[in-house]
């Protein structure tokens, strides 16, 4: 591993130490040259001038002492100059062995010299005063002495003068070693520190700097951008950095392109799926825009994929039923509800498409609704074959009411023994055909209304209804059937009930059917009983008609809405189509109808129909 | 007497209706299809015509809308019988001048008092 930006910072460090070892040993250095300079002043030129001083004063004790042996009349003292003596060879030999300067050797040698010959004259005096008269002492010693004591003390005056004139030049030295010393130290720091700041700033750059363009591509990665790649520069931990950095980009783009490609993957696979379904698919979110849709909705609706793409259905397929059923979705949704198919036309220049339409939510993960799903079922082939049945149904029943009318006729004819007299036993066979063809006749009469309903030629002539005279008029024709079975019939109808949208004729049509079966499955002994009883609920009233009757086994209760099923197989009284008309019926009214039973305790068939709101 | 004019291609219908109208005292003539009916309302003056709509030749509705328009035959009462039983065609026939309309299979008891409301409408 590369340690190079640790080596950087501690190069610098270390260059800074450096320094300030340099400047450290460089103020040391300055500081030994002046105090030796002062050291110099002391060694070489203090202790002379203090040493002349002592000769001098050494030397003006002896004259002293020579001038009081001079008036003393005894015996000279001779004690006190020889101690004065001593004191001056003593400062004498200082001076001789600290001779710095040039001259001064020579001066302490004549002053040596002199001194020699001072000592000696001296004595010569001392000679003279124990031997000869005052006067001779006295010129002796102003002729002799006195001048050589005055030329040791000039000497040793020129002797102080030239080490104090020394010391002044030492101290001058000293002062400007000093100041060039500071002024050196200055120019030193401040170049140190000049130095100090660049090396740190360049390293500082030199490291942030990388560290800086790392970031501000981190952040663009972050933002989903992979394609950024650092320039690798050097050979440092930051260069490493950016290395694998550049690694990590990579792998994040190839990463994304995996992902990528999976998510291409699924979307193609669910554009297959949805473009293999031959039903048109239509997929919008939850802003009703349009999202997905498949070549076949884009043939039944008349677009192309590209002008209604992320456009909203409105805007871009203008079809307000299949907006209307997309939005019910929504609305439905939250009460756990299916929305139920719904038929739709779609006009076109020179034909009418017919489509049933289911929507199914999409939900996502925490279970909202994010789009809607719609199917739309080409159905005009089935309509159109509908029709044809239809048409076929009821050209099949009219060519048999033609000679249904002659076998009624004629069979009522000879039963009204308008053709002779017939026996009992041809009564009874006629009778018998009279039976069938009244079936007959019901058959052909009830499959013709289902056909007219189903093909949507008679129209539900819906208008503001009152409840309660719709039951009178459907209960009406019941009471003789009643009075033979004794049985009971009760309608349940509150007072204020609101008035109903209905086709008074095809309700009244729809209760008759549902009370007719009712009083064919209660007992005859008195026990049965009908309720015909009606609730309002919101906008609706809900309708039933119940019975003590036998009961619909389970697995009919669905079934019997469906054409020729019946409950039982035993009576065959009814056409099997009452109830088969009565749910297209209340499908043209909107409404719905349902049954509630249990076997052997009865059944209850419920129709809602909407209020006049 | 009360004359009936039966407009009727099915001879059993024709057949079933002579034996029903043999005793009730009516004069009856019989034609099979438009253009006949017309020929026949002319020469006969029926009180009542039983027309049936679909018949060769010319059909029911024309048929009342001819005889409608003639003045010898403008008064006849015009009844319909038809196993057609859709509203436009109830209501088509009462625009023509149709005074009644029997849907296909009526029995008996039905003519019987449609001849008999005429008999006595007549009188």
């Amino acid at each position: 591993m590369r340690k190079s930006i640790k080596i950087k910072i501690l190069s610098v460090f270390i260059f800074l130490f450096i320094l300030i070892g340099v400047i450290s040993c460089w103020s040391i250095f300055s500081f030994n040259t002046l105090s030796r300079a002062v050291e110099t002043i002391m060694e070489a030129n203090y202790r002379s001038v203090v040493a002349t001083q002592d000769m001098i004063v050494a030397l003006e004790r002896q004259d002293s002492a020579e001038l009081a042996n001079m008036f003393v009349k005894d015996e000279p003292e001779i004690k006190p100059f020889i101690g004065f003596q001593n004191h001056f060879l003593k400062a004498l030999s200082i001076a001789e062995n600290n001779i710095t300067e040039d001259g001064e050797k020579e001066i302490t040698s004549s002053i040596n010299t002199l001194y020699e010959s001072y000592i000696e004259e001296f004595h010569n005096l001392v000679d003279i005063q124990n031997n000869s008269e005052l006067t001779d002492v006295r010129s002796h010693y102003y002729n002799t002495v006195l001048p050589i004591f005055n030329d040791i003390k000039s000497a040793c005056r020129e002797l102080q003068n030239i080490n104090h004139n020394a010391m002044l030049n030492q101290r001058n030295s000293a002062v400007n070693l000093s100041r060039s010393t500071s002024y050196s130290l200055i120019a030193i720091f401040a170049a140190s520190i000049i130095v100090g700041l660049i090396s740190v700033f360049y390293t500082t750059n030199k490291i942030v700097k990388p560290v800086y363009s790392l970031i501000e591509k981190t952040k663009r990665i972050a933002a989903g951008d992979y394609m950024q790649k650092l320039e690798v520069q050097g050979d440092d931990e930051i260069a490493e950095l950016t290395q694998e950095f550049n690694t990590m980009a990579q792998r994040l783009k190839a990463f994304e392109r995996i992902n990528i490609q999976k998510i291409m993957e699924e979307k193609h696979k669910a554009e297959a799926i949805v473009e293999s379904i031959s039903d048109a698919v239509l997929v919008t979110d939850k802003e009703n825009k349009i999202i997905s849709l498949n070549t076949a909705a884009e043939k039944a609706l008349n677009v192309s994929r590209h002008e209604v793409l992320n456009k909203h259905i409105l805007e871009s397929v203008k079809n307000e039923d299949i907006f209307q059923i997309i939005n019910s979705i929504y609305d439905l949704y939250p009460m756990h509800k299916e929305s139920r198919y719904k038929d739709i036309e779609i006009k076109e220049e020179n034909e009418t498409k017919h489509f049933r339409v289911k929507a199914k939510p999409i939900k996502d993960d925490s279970g909202e609704i994010s789009g809607v799903v719609t199917l739309l079922m080409d159905i005009t082939k089935l309509k159109k074959v509908d029709q044809m049945k239809s048409e076929f149904v009821s050209t099949v029943s009219h060519e048999f009411r033609t000679p249904l009318t002659s076998i009624g006729m004629s069979v009522e004819l000879l039963l009204d023994q308008k053709a002779g007299k017939v026996n009992e036993e041809q009564v009874e066979l006629l009778n018998a055909i009279k039976e069938d063809y009244e079936r007959l006749r019901d058959l052909v009469s009830d499959l013709l209304d289902l056909s007219k309903i189903e093909s949507g030629k008679i129209q539900m002539d819906i208008v503001k209804c009152d409840l309660k005279s719709i039951v009178e008029n459907a209960i009406k024709p019941f009471d003789k059937q009643l009075d033979e079975k004794k049985a009971e019939l009760s309608v349940n109808i509150p007072e204020r009930i609101s008035k109903i949208k209905a086709d008074f004729n095809k309700i009244s049509w729809v209760l008759t059917n549902l009370i007719g079966n009712a009083i064919r499955y209660i007992p005859d002994d008195g026990s049965g009983k009908i309720i015909v009883s009606a609730k309002e609920l919101s906008n609706k009233v809900l309708v039933s008609v119940s019975d003590n009757g036998k009961g619909i086994p389970e697995e009919m209760q669905e079934r019997i809405f469906e054409k020729f099923v019946r409950a039982d197989d035993e009576e065959t009284k009814g056409t099997g189509l009452g109830l088969a008309i009565s749910k297209e019926i209340m499908i043209a009214h909107g409404g719905d109808i349902w049954v509630r039973s249990k076997p052997e305790e009865g059944s209850a068939f419920y129709f809602t129909l909407y209020t006049i709101s | 007497m009360l004359k009936v004019l039966i407009v009727e291609d099915e001879k059993n219908i024709v057949f079933t209706l002579e034996v029903l109208l043999k005793d009730m005292d009516v004069e009856y003539e019989i034609a099979v299809d438009g253009i006949q009916a017309l020929n026949k309302a002319e020469i006969f003056k029926p009180d009542l015509v039983l027309l049936d709509i679909v018949i060769p030749k010319m059909n029911g509705f024309l048929v009342c809308e001819a005889l409608k328009s003639n003045p010898i035959t403008r008064n006849i009462s015009v009844v319909f019988i038809s196993a057609k039983s859709q509203k436009e065609d109830i209501e088509r026939a009462y625009e023509v001048g149709g005074e009644d309309y029997l849907v296909k299979p009526f029995n008996s008891s039905q003519i019987i008092e449609i001849i008999e409301r005429y008999r006595n409408k007549t009188k």
